[in-house]
């Protein structure tokens, strides 16, 4: 089991690696850099905007400049936002904890929604009720992000006045809108999934054979059933759960939510190289690390799965 | 027979199946009284009905599709057909057990075997969790896997080990009733011997009736006291061993025993029952062997034939009784 | 079944978004009545201030203010000082904590005394003397000097990323006593005071600045202390009552203020709509009438010198041509530009001036006033008469700027391609003259030099490249001109060469609008900046 943890840990190196230089690459192509958004609005000549440039060392060749960027890194300097200069480290650390919180937050909306109506769905399966639920679903996938927080938003804080509209804190009143967007959009491929799952599993043998136990139906669902369905299902929890890990930008944006998405997206519009790709880098790490838990939980819910894992390799 | 308890009482037993319009009959009309100790082999083609009886001996038919129309089902004198869903769990397991036919897929893979039959034990005997282990682990050694193995999960054991701890599962709170489906189809016929061998020995000690569903005629030899003949969802041959055997009437019956190779007669060919069992959705008017029997008759295929008693431990349905010198090729053998 | 249900949940969704979409009678009626009455109040911003002056009690009556005040901007906060970057989230907190030697009063278009007590210059503006105001103190108790000026100079030249105009004109700086500052500048600049009023001129205090160098920069003389300083997120401030702006305009009631920053504007004004915020800056100027016809919402349109402009590269082998330049200039009606993309706030354009600054004209030899006729005779004289296609380059918000461009182009026959790019872009772009016709904005200041970017040869900001060196030698000539007439008329000189020229097509001054709660006073939303110091709202 420790061999294949190992294994994949040494595999985020290639990937960080890509994904920086992919970012730096991009990053330095696109038109304008860092230094017009820093100097916009001061009442400077061409030259000294020139200076500032030089000065900053963004006239070296691209090679140069990642190769300093990723020694740099792999010593763990991430280096400074070139528009506050404050390191990017603490940038991020200081708003990923926020991004953290909504991440759960948004998971266990997802799963509180999800799997039970994905269970009904599979247990009524071709009726009215199991065609609706699918429909549901498919809505909280096709209503834009933006859209739908701004309308519960209209509800729950101009018309209810229930939760507080400023956003900004991580406490639950502030966090319960954009937890609920962001988990109704996951909602969709969730309940799907577990749907399809359980229909597979409503199928089988053992179920039957529970049943002549004498076990009550409600746990040969909930448990007989459903923990031999819980591969799929954690397969797409946990990619949703590593993707709002990445922090979901636009929802960050409309609620004003104070995580890295956002950080992200400012970087990137304001061309500061270095705290976009030391973000980017970071959220991939964790997006890694974050799936590489729930490969690890599969050993927990499926022995057939560890004993894979005791081998050294994964068959799925 | 003995005036012994009848702990399974199943009167006119209908099951009938509405799929996407069409009706299938799968069960039409059983009865099966069986009473303790003693043992029912229900004998019968792939789809003569059997597993549905058995399924609905516990009420485990998916209503719908599935429709269970029948006079009484009592388990130790509980109503199965009227039971409320608790009542219903409360039974199940506890005064009734069943053993699935593929080992392979009735133990749930992500639970260990010690766990799967604790379940039982925990379900339906007021004992601690720790007594209910200690339990499941003497039922363990008692079908012969070492206790250490209890905490392994089904995927690490053979297909014949697997089919010793689903009857483990099923004789843990020593039900009155165990009905078998076929329980040694998928193994192999060392592991075959053993495990009937083992069954035999559990119900001599637990004095357990039992119903043996099988299609195999030399395990109903080994371990039966009554044999019940299904064809088409109706039983078309009740008696005792000796009196099926050595008695048989039914051509049906006859045809199942001509099928069987004789290991003295080398030569000749083979001698199958030609055609097939009816569909369920499409069961003729009059007797469903009728196509197939070498001694009907326009009359057979007519008429619904009724059950005549042959003797006291014997009955068949089979018009061409009615006539008082019919008899099959078997009954003139064998005299 | 499944196909009936879908189809009836779909045309239920359809019924219910335009059920959705469409006003109620009553409150479209409502905003048609304000909208004629608002007209007449909303276009016209009395001295480009927009204030709600603060409510007296009435005869025995006490009122009752709100503790803390919310304001969201659409800007992230950055940085506590004033020296770093220059945003107007910046400038708004800037003017919360800090405070410049002058400030520009918009309505009477004078340059009064704020640290500083008064002024003077000698040699044509190459030597200022400013006299500080005693007893000033900063938030960490420490009095104001004349050594903090010097350090604020220092500090800002040594730290050489955004700087104004103000820090490369000083050659050096004299305190010949702790309340007088004497600077030198390496050439005449009357304009030298003027710019000594941009935020980023604030005084910063050095003792602050050498104990703690990250949040010393933060240390002001205004009225407000940052409490909490969580950037791109949110500043929270703590009254700083010994500052010398409520001895000398009397103390604000409220106690606490909270500055985020909400970059959705629908979010923002949902904020303010559900209570939760006092000020939503930036509103959407469509929404205005509707927002006026809702109780207890207060619109507000600040007024600005924020223009927009559109730019014709002199080296693009189209806008060589004199005639193809006047002919884009009376195409554009820019009375319906205005309506249709900022709601008709704003004012039109007459000269690529500041009506602040002085020497502003507005009658030329050649007015370009919106005339087809006029263009189409241009164009058929010129070298394209048959139109021509060429490149719109803008950034994404102003999408609706280059709609509208390319239809009012298109009926003269001449093609825009929009190209749609952002900030960093259109610097790129612009410094690297690839721009055929592009649409541009830049903040005018009411001090004479300040367009000298934008329209001399080597300016920063001209992307239209084009180089007029007479233009260039009255930009210089006026920066040290002493008098004030003689000045004038110099800057005239220069708009008739820019009107001549017609590189630049100026077409409005956008005013914006802010969301506030109609409970809320003691604003001022200038062409300057917005003063939100003394922001108190009245309890009900």
């Amino acid at each position: 089991m420790w061999r294949y943890i190992v294994k994949r840990i040494l595999m985020l190196i290639p990937v960080v690696i890509g994904a920086s230089l992919l970012v730096f690459c991009v990053m330095n192509l696109s038109k304008g850099d860092v230094v017009s958004v820093i100097t916009a609005g001061a009442d400077m000549t061409n030259e000294q905007i020139e200076a500032v440039r030089e000065a900053m060392g963004l006239n070296r060749p691209l090679l140069v400049r990642y190769g300093e960027y990723l020694f740099g890194m792999l010593r763990g300097d991430f280096g400074k936002s070139a528009i506050s200069n404050e390191p990017v480290l603490k940038l991020f650390f200081t708003r990923f904890p926020a991004t953290v919180k909504l991440a759960i937050a948004s998971s266990i909306v997802n799963i509180v929604l999800s799997i039970p109506l994905g269970i009904f769905s599979a247990r009524h399966q071709g009726s009215v009720a199991d065609n609706a639920a699918m429909v549901f679903a498919l809505m909280g996938l096709s209503m834009p992000a933006f859209w739908l927080g701004l309308m519960l938003m209209v509800l729950f804080c101009v018309n209810l006045q229930w939760l507080p509209a400023t956003g900004g804190g991580t406490d639950f009143k502030s966090i319960i809108l954009p937890a609920v967007t962001m988990g109704i959009g996951m909602m969709a491929t969730t309940t799907r999934t577990t749907r399809s799952a359980m229909l597979d599993v409503l199928r089988q043998d053992y179920l039957r054979t529970a049943r002549a136990k004498g076990v009550p139906e409600k746990k040969v669902i909930n448990l007989h059933a459903l923990k031999n369905a819980m591969i799929p299902i954690l397969t797409t929890v946990g990619t949703q759960l590593a993707k709002a890990f990445g922090g979901g930008a636009v929802i960050e944006m409309v609620f004003a939510y104070p995580g890295v998405g956002k950080l992200l997206l400012d970087a990137i519009n304001n061309r500061d190289t270095t705290l976009a790709c030391g973000c980017i880098v970071l959220q991939t790490t964790i997006t890694v690390v974050v799936l590489l838990i729930v490969d690890i939980l599969y050993a927990f819910v499926d022995p057939r799965v560890k004993a894979q894992y005791a081998k050294g390799g994964k068959k799925k | 027979m003995e005036t012994k308890n009848t702990v399974l009482d199943i009167e006119n037993l209908s099951v009938e199946f509405h799929v996407d319009g069409e009706i299938a009959k799968s069960v039409t009309d059983v009865t099966i009284k069986l009473h303790e100790g003693t043992t029912l082999g229900l004998v019968g083609e792939t789809g003569a009905g059997k597993t549905t009886t058995a399924l609905a001996a516990l009420n485990l038919i998916q209503c719908p599709p599935g429709v269970i129309k029948a006079d009484k089902i009592e388990v130790c004198g509980n109503d199965m057909l009227h039971a409320k869903q608790h009542e219903l769990e409360k039974i199940r397991g506890k005064d009734i057990s069943m053993i699935f036919q593929d080992p392979m897929t009735s133990l749930n893979p992500v639970f260990d075997v010690g766990t799967q039959i604790q379940e039982s034990i925990l379900l339906h005997e007021k004992l601690s969790r720790e007594e209910a282990w200690e339990k499941a682990m003497q039922m363990l050694e008692l079908v012969g896997i070492p206790r250490e193995r209890g905490h392994e999960y089904p995927h690490q054991f053979s297909g014949g080990m697997k089919q010793r701890v689903v009857i483990a599962i099923s004789l843990a709170c020593t039900p009155k009733v165990l009905i078998a489906d076929e329980p040694t189809t998928a193994l192999d016929v060392t592991i075959q011997a053993q495990v009937l061998e083992m069954m035999k020995e559990l119900r001599d000690k637990y004095g357990t009736a039992m119903i043996m569903i099988t299609h195999d005629l030399g395990i109903v030899a080994e371990s039966c006291d009554y044999v019940a003949v299904m064809y088409a969802g109706r039983i078309i041959e009740y008696g005792t061993l000796d009196e099926i055997f050595n008695n048989t009437r039914h051509p049906y019956t006859e045809g199942l025993f001509n099928s069987l190779p004789n290991i003295h007669n080398r030569v000749g060919k083979l001698k199958p029952i030609p055609g097939m069992m009816p569909d369920p959705r499409s069961i003729p008017e009059g007797c469903a062997f009728a196509d197939r029997c070498p001694y009907a008759t326009d009359e057979c295929r007519r008429t619904l034939p009724e059950t005549l008693k042959v003797n006291d431990d014997h009955v068949v349905a089979c018009l061409r009784y009615n006539e008082p010198d019919f008899m099959i090729e078997r009954s003139r053998k064998n005299g | 079944m499944k196909k009936v249900l879908a189809l009836v949940l779909a045309s239920a969704m359809i019924l219910s978004v335009t059920a959705c979409g469409s006003k109620p009678a009553e409150t479209k009626a409502a905003a048609e009545a304000a909208q004629t009455e608002a007209a007449s109040t909303a276009a016209v911003i009395e001295n480009q201030v927009a204030t709600k002056e603060v409510a007296t009690a009435a005869e025995g009556e006490t009122l009752n203010y709100k503790k803390n005040i919310v304001i969201a901007h659409h800007q992230a906060p950055v940085s506590r000082g004033p020296q770093d970057t220059n945003t107007g989230m910046q400038k708004l907190l800037g003017f919360m904590i800090f405070d410049s030697l002058l400030r520009f009063d918009p309505e009477t278009k004078t340059l009064v005394g704020r640290l500083a007590e008064d002024y003077s210059q000698e040699n044509n503006g190459l030597i200022w003397t400013f006299h500080l105001k005693k007893g000033i103190k900063f938030q960490n108790g420490e009095e104001l000097t004349a050594d903090d000026c010097v350090f604020t100079f220092e500090r800002a030249k040594e730290l050489g990323k955004n700087t104004s105009a103000w820090v490369d004109c000083i050659e050096k700086i004299e305190t010949p006593d702790d309340y007088t500052v004497i600077y030198t500048l390496n050439k005449s600049n009357m304009d030298f005071a003027f710019q000594m009023t941009n935020y980023s001129a604030s005084i910063i205090n050095r003792e602050a600045c050498e104990a703690d160098p990250e949040n010393g920069i933060g240390i002001g003389t205004g009225g407000w202390m940052i409490d909490e300083f969580v950037a791109n997120d949110y500043v929270s401030f703590k009254r700083f009552d010994n500052s010398w702006v409520w001895e000398a305009e009397g103390v604000n009631p409220t106690e606490t203020m909270t500055i985020k920053y909400m970059a959705d504007q629908n979010a923002r004004m949902l904020g303010v709509q559900a209570g939760d915020l006092d000020i939503g800056c930036i509103a959407n100027n469509a929404e205005f009438y509707n927002y006026q016809a809702q109780e207890g919402l207060a619109p507000v349109v600040a007024a600005s010198w924020s223009c927009d402009y559109i730019g014709m590269n002199a080296n693009c082998e189209y806008f060589k041509d004199e005639n193809v330049r006047k002919a884009v200039a009376y195409a554009i009606n820019k009375d319906e530009a205005l309506e249709i993309i900022n709601n008709g706030f704003g004012l039109t354009c007459k000269s690529m001036w500041c009506p602040d600054t002085i020497g502003y004209k507005e009658n030329f030899e050649e007015n370009y006033e919106y005339n087809l006729e006029k263009a189409k005779e241009y164009l058929a004289k010129s070298a394209y008469p048959n139109g021509f296609s060429c490149k719109l380059t803008t950034i994404s918000s102003y999408s609706l700027y280059a709609e509208t461009v390319q239809a009012q182009l298109a009926a003269i026959g001449i093609d825009c391609q929009v190209d749609l790019t952002d900030s960093p872009g259109m610097g790129e772009g612009g410094k690297n003259g690839t721009f055929e016709m592009y649409i541009w904005n830049t903040t005018m200041s009411p001090y004479g030099d300040n367009l000298r970017k934008l329209i001399t040869s080597d300016g920063a900001s001209n992307y239209a490249h084009f180089a007029n060196e007479k233009i260039d030698q009255l930009m210089s000539d006026a920066a040290a001109e002493g008098d004030e007439a003689k000045r004038a008329e110099l800057y005239e000189q220069v708009q008739d060469e820019l009107n001549a020229d017609c590189y630049l097509v100026p077409m409005f001054f956008g005013y914006l609008s802010n969301l506030t709660r109609d409970n809320v006073e003691g604003y001022q939303f200038t062409s300057e900046g917005y003063y939100m110091y003394n922001v108190r709202a009245v309890e009900k």
